[in-house]
């Protein structure tokens, strides 16, 4: 091997790049040539000289604090369905979170955004089936007698901000057994109409059910667990919330407690109403706008806090 | 929880790391086992903060990319397609944030501000190496020197000459051909050697 053959690939054989044959020759060559011996001997010293390169930085445990605290917010919103086991890895996790008392609190975390959204999505197209349904039953049997929204004369009143799909949207009835998909084109057709009073809610679901017993009753599972994804993203909220109490006043704390215990009394009177009719679409459609107020608020409190 | 049981703790947790491998670790993290993924935090945060911070020059900032690379590598652990290389996964990742973080602070994203601290300018008639100071120095020079790279190759440069990667691994994580990372180490060394010379014993130009 000669000088222009060895010092192109010298760099490969000082990094180990080389095949073993090469690098033999290489080494053949280093060994009778002062020249490409000296670059070899060059390249190891700057070696020697980088490796004495030291940097100011320090894994400290706020380092593994910060990324557990990411891990825990947004884990169960990207890998994690909410099952029981699950949610008690995350809760676990949370708990971490408001432990590690290292970097800022997040508040409206990822997680209660997305449980939220899960939850809203459930509840439309559920709520949009059921009183598909039901419009059609009535109106086979009278002629549309829409009335006016009840707009909730308690203080309590649940605005239909957050769910409005859910709360709002009545599906126009089909005159036939289409309708017992709420097919796309149906919901990109929604029709905003005041919600029926309770006065006129639909007939009991279980005359239905006896019809379609299988959607029904997915129907019903898909808003339990919408409700326990609003129980959950709330849960969070509330740690949120609870965290930073001790930052505001008296006055605000009050406030925002009342409007709090205001919307929990509300939460409260809407599931004793679904406990009583539990078929009932429309006392689980106010259950649910109920919740969603309660998510609502925290992120309105948490945000502007 | 006293001073023992926290010794104990992070002894179990030492050999834990030394005993698992990475596929055995990335099955835990994926079957939800939290402390799994801790322990390859642990394994790793130091070479991967080091190759970030190198790249952006900057201690605060490359801590928050570290966090946001480890966020990432957790976030997509399942999609982790050979479990053998979750090292080079992992510095690819790091990679990206820190390229992202380039483009989005820096006007000329192929070079990077230095922090003041611990860097020092020195002109050709400065380097004078005091025995006192010339880790400093050096540390200082080195940093400039990275610095001035620009960004392909001081990746190149930072993942060989620092971290000991191959040139397979090279590749690998930042997607270059092998003789572009050939041709970008070369030139890298080249100026690196330049701006350290006074330091070297021996001033051969390979």
């Amino acid at each position: 091997m000669k000088c222009e053959d060895c010092l192109p690939i010298i760099e490969e054989y000082f990094d180990g790049e080389l095949n073993a044959k090469t690098a033999e020759q290489i080494a053949a060559h280093i060994a009778g040539c002062a020249e490409c011996n000296a670059a070899f001997e060059a390249l190891e010293q700057e070696q020697t000289l980088y490796a004495s390169y030291t940097r100011e930085i320090d894994v400290n445990p706020a380092l593994w604090a910060g990324v557990q605290a990411r891990i825990n917010q947004e884990a169960p919103a990207t890998t994690v369905p909410a099952d029981s086991v699950r949610q008690s890895s995350w809760l676990a996790g949370l708990r971490g979170f408001f432990t590690s008392l290292v970097s800022v609190p997040r508040f409206s975390p990822a997680l209660a955004a997305a449980l939220v959204v899960v939850a809203v999505g459930a509840t439309v197209v559920v709520m949009s089936y059921l009183q598909s349904r039901s419009q059609t039953e009535q109106i086979a049997k009278t002629p549309a007698t829409e009335t006016t929204a009840p707009k909730s004369s308690e203080s309590t009143a649940v605005p239909p901000s957050v769910p409005d799909n859910g709360n709002q949207v009545a599906v126009a009835p089909s005159t036939s057994k289409e309708e017992v998909t709420a097919s796309k084109e149906e919901k990109n057709n929604i029709e905003v109409k005041p919600v029926k009073s309770s006065a006129e809610k639909p007939r009991s679901l279980e005359a239905k059910a006896t019809k379609q017993p299988d959607s029904i009753s997915d129907a019903e599972q898909l808003l339990r667990d919408a409700e326990r994804k609003y129980v959950a993203a709330i849960t969070i909220l509330k740690r949120d919330y609870d965290k930073r109490r001790s930052q505001l006043n008296a006055e605000t704390i009050a406030r925002f407690d009342a409007a709090l215990d205001n919307i929990d009394r509300t939460i409260a009177a809407t599931k004793a109403a679904v406990k009583k009719n539990p078929g009932d679409p429309i006392a689980l459609q106010y259950m649910l706008a109920a919740y969603a107020k309660k998510v609502e608020v925290l992120k309105d409190i948490n945000q502007g806090s | 929880m006293d001073a023992l049981m926290l010794v104990s703790q992070e002894s179990r947790r030492a050999d834990m790391t030394g005993m698992n491998r990475s596929a055995e670790l990335i099955a835990r993290v994926r079957s939800g086992d939290d402390e799994a993924f801790r322990l390859i935090f642990d394994r790793y945060a130091r070479p991967v903060m080091s190759f970030i911070y190198d790249m952006v020059g900057q201690r605060e900032l490359a801590e928050e990319l570290a966090q946001e690379t480890f966020v990432r590598a957790y976030r997509g652990i399942q999609g982790l397609k050979d479990d053998t290389k979750l090292s080079t996964w992992l510095f690819g990742i790091a990679k990206n944030v820190a390229r992202e973080s380039l483009r989005s602070k820096f006007k000329d994203h192929n070079r990077v501000e230095m922090e003041d601290d611990g860097v020092t300018q020195l002109s050709d008639k400065e380097l004078l190496p005091d025995d006192q100071l010339i880790n400093k120095e050096l540390n200082g020079v080195i940093q400039t020197a990275l610095a001035c790279l620009d960004a392909d190759k001081r990746e190149v440069f930072t993942l060989k000459v620092f971290q000991q990667r191959s040139y397979e691994e090279i590749a690998e994580i930042t997607g270059f051909s092998i003789p572009k990372l050939k041709t970008d180490l070369h030139r890298a060394r080249a100026e690196m050697r330049r701006r350290i010379q006074p330091y070297l014993g021996v001033g051969y130009e390979v």
